[in-house]
């Protein structure tokens, strides 16, 4: 479990991850997946839960448990004229708190946050929230997301074909 | 007014079916009050207590395992002052009780006792009269849990099914070598909720002229992952056998993707884009005794059909749909995917949940696009002009296939307006 920082070079981690963090948040609402896909490793996992006690992605229903081509697809099919439940685009504007970091004795890091996502969709407005949950491996001066689990506030969240990505 | 019009090319219905709330009034009535109706799945509440509450047209019903291994539908309605008495979509019951003033209901419905009795005269001469009602008859075929809640059924349930009981059994013989109780659902569901009339989706979930438009972008994808992992077939993507939509009568209806009962082994050109999918197929593969290898390939993948059990099951793919009307436009989609409970290889059930979360479910890479189709259509049917809603396609081209049912290409609209005439004749019958 993550803790708050204790010292300097805690609070450089939990600086970076923020910052890392920000960018993410800020590419998912620009609609820039190209950007947003280069923040993952080639052997990344995106798991969407569909219960938030999920332990067993394998045996279990998820909403989605995606590799980086999976992670493309959906992308792609957000550039695609008939990708119609993409169209017109969703707007976003999504704000990430209460980061949590801690630095794993391997190099990499956890961190989770709760986010808020306000988003505009084919003429209705709504919002989702959650949390996030994230391994993360150093790639130069920041990083690359090796696992990211989105927690839905409760399994019976009904979805339209909004297609925000969190 | 009863449709005369099935057999005529120009076979349409008004878009005041998609649209009017006295319209939708008399369906949930006639349709979904008073004839047989899709519950829930018999796995899903295999022991005494285990209920499973549902919706059926704006009826609460909680659907209960009695101790005799029989099965009660209790509406979720206090019999003291409307509070619904159970408030978990599942789970397992002694007794149901009322959050508001006490009332406790024995998990057969029976109401021993007001709560605090004192002040009620004569309450054990009541008896009975305090009990949660139930809906008329609830009964199973073959692990499927249908009912009919205000009425006597008018048909026998088997009778009801026409020939959607036969692909049931020709399915379940298949999957489960005639063991239904080998078949069961996900314990949890994925929903979908969609600002449109929920005929739209039972109308879709059997129609085969929509895939390349709507899916356009899906298909490519695949044909592009295949063609990367070398498995694009020159003979297209699907089997060499005929497909057909077919009108099992009743309202029911099926796009067959082989011929009845032949084998469709379409797992392998789902293997590139499924996540880890290579890989558990080869899990598959040695797992599973060799002589066996090809039987659960296919119980892995798809079903060899959708089919529309009116009105409101579809069972699709590699799931069950129930389709859940809230308003005239207004409709929530429950998806569960159906597992096998014994196989040889994790990796069966595995394939079958990854397939769903690729394609169907709510985060799905196709599901999705239908439902922004149905949230148009629902807009462009504001407009009064040009012409009703037409479902012609294909009309008086059809046949009669081997086992005596309507026939025609897998694009033609029968299933449609085998839907459509259905409904058009309880509301007649109801009137």
């Amino acid at each position: 479990m993550p803790t708050p920082p204790k010292n300097t070079a805690d609070q450089a981690l939990l600086q970076s991850v923020t910052a890392f963090l920000y960018q993410e948040a800020k590419y998912l609402d620009a609609l820039d997946y190209d950007s947003w896909l280069g923040l993952f490793t080639e052997d990344a996992r995106y798991w969407i839960p569909l219960k938030r006690d999920a332990k067993d992605h394998a045996a279990e229903l998820n909403h989605a448990y995606d590799n980086l081509l999976m992670l493309r697809l959906r992308a792609e099919r957000k550039s695609t004229p008939d990708g119609w439940g993409q169209q017109p685009p969703p707007a976003t504007s999504r704000v990430i708190g209460n980061i949590e970091v801690a630095q794993q004795t391997d190099g990499t890091v956890q961190a989770e946050c709760t986010f808020i996502c306000w988003q505009w969709y084919r003429g209705k407005t709504g919002s989702m929230g959650g949390r996030l949950f994230y391994t993360l491996e150093p790639a130069g001066d920041s990083w690359k997301i090796r696992f990211k689990k989105v927690q839905l506030p409760a399994p019976e969240v009904i979805t339209g074909a909004d297609g925000v990505m969190y | 007014m009863l449709d005369s019009l099935a057999t005529s090319d120009q076979y349409s219905v008004d878009r005041d079916r998609y649209r009017s709330p006295e319209q939708f009034a008399r369906e949930m009535q006639a349709i979904f009050h008073e004839n047989w109706v899709y519950l829930c799945h018999a796995s899903e509440i295999p022991a005494p207590g285990d209920f499973r509450r549902v919706d059926v047209g704006g009826i609460p019903l909680i659907v209960v395992r009695q101790d005799d291994g029989s099965i009660k539908g209790l509406f979720n309605r206090c019999a003291h002052r409307g509070t619904t008495v159970c408030e978990a979509t599942r789970g397992n019951a002694e007794r149901f009780v009322c959050p508001y003033h006490g009332w406790a209901y024995k998990r057969d419905g029976r109401n021993q006792a007001p709560s605090l009795p004192k002040r009620y005269a004569n309450w054990k001469d009541r008896k009975g009269k305090t009990d949660l009602a139930a809906a008329h008859t609830v009964q199973e075929y073959r692990g499927f849990i249908f009912g009919v809640m205000n009425r006597a059924p008018a048909q026998p349930l088997e009778d009801w099914l026409a020939g959607a009981k036969k692909v049931l059994d020709v399915w379940i013989d298949s999957m489960a070598d005639g063991d239904h109780t080998q078949i069961c659902l996900a314990p949890d569901s994925q929903f979908s909720r969609f600002r449109g009339n929920w005929k739209l989706q039972c109308e879709n979930s059997v129609d085969a002229y929509h895939g390349e438009f709507v899916h356009g972008i899906y298909f490519r994808q695949l044909f592009k992952e295949l063609e990367a992992a070398g498995q694009l077939k020159k003979d297209g993507l699907f089997s060499s056998l005929p497909p057909s939509a077919v009108n099992l009568g009743n309202g029911h209806s099926a796009l067959l993707h082989v011929p009845l009962g032949k084998s469709y082994d379409s797992l392998d050109m789902r293997i590139p884009m499924i996540p880890d999918g290579k890989e558990t197929l080869d899990r598959l593969i040695s797992e599973v005794p060799a002589d066996e290898v090809n039987i659960w390939k296919e119980r892995a993948s798809i079903a060899p059909f959708n089919m529309g059990i009116f009105p409101n099951l579809v069972i699709l793919g590699t799931q069950t749909r129930r389709i859940i009307p809230q308003s005239p436009t207004d409709t929530i989609s429950e998806y569960q995917v159906i597992l096998h409970k014994n196989p040889p290889s994790s990796a069966v059930n595995e394939l079958r949940l990854r397939y769903q979360e690729q394609f169907y479910g709510p985060y799905g890479l196709a599901a999705v696009d239908d439902l922004v189709v149905f949230e148009r259509t629902t807009d462009g049917l504001g407009a009064p002009r040009p012409a009703p809603v037409l479902l012609n396609r294909g009309t008086g081209q059809g046949t009669t296939d081997e086992n005596g049912w309507e026939s025609g290409d897998i694009t033609d609209e029968i299933p449609q307006r085998a839907f459509q005439s259905q409904v058009a004749q309880l509301l007649d019958q109801a009137a």
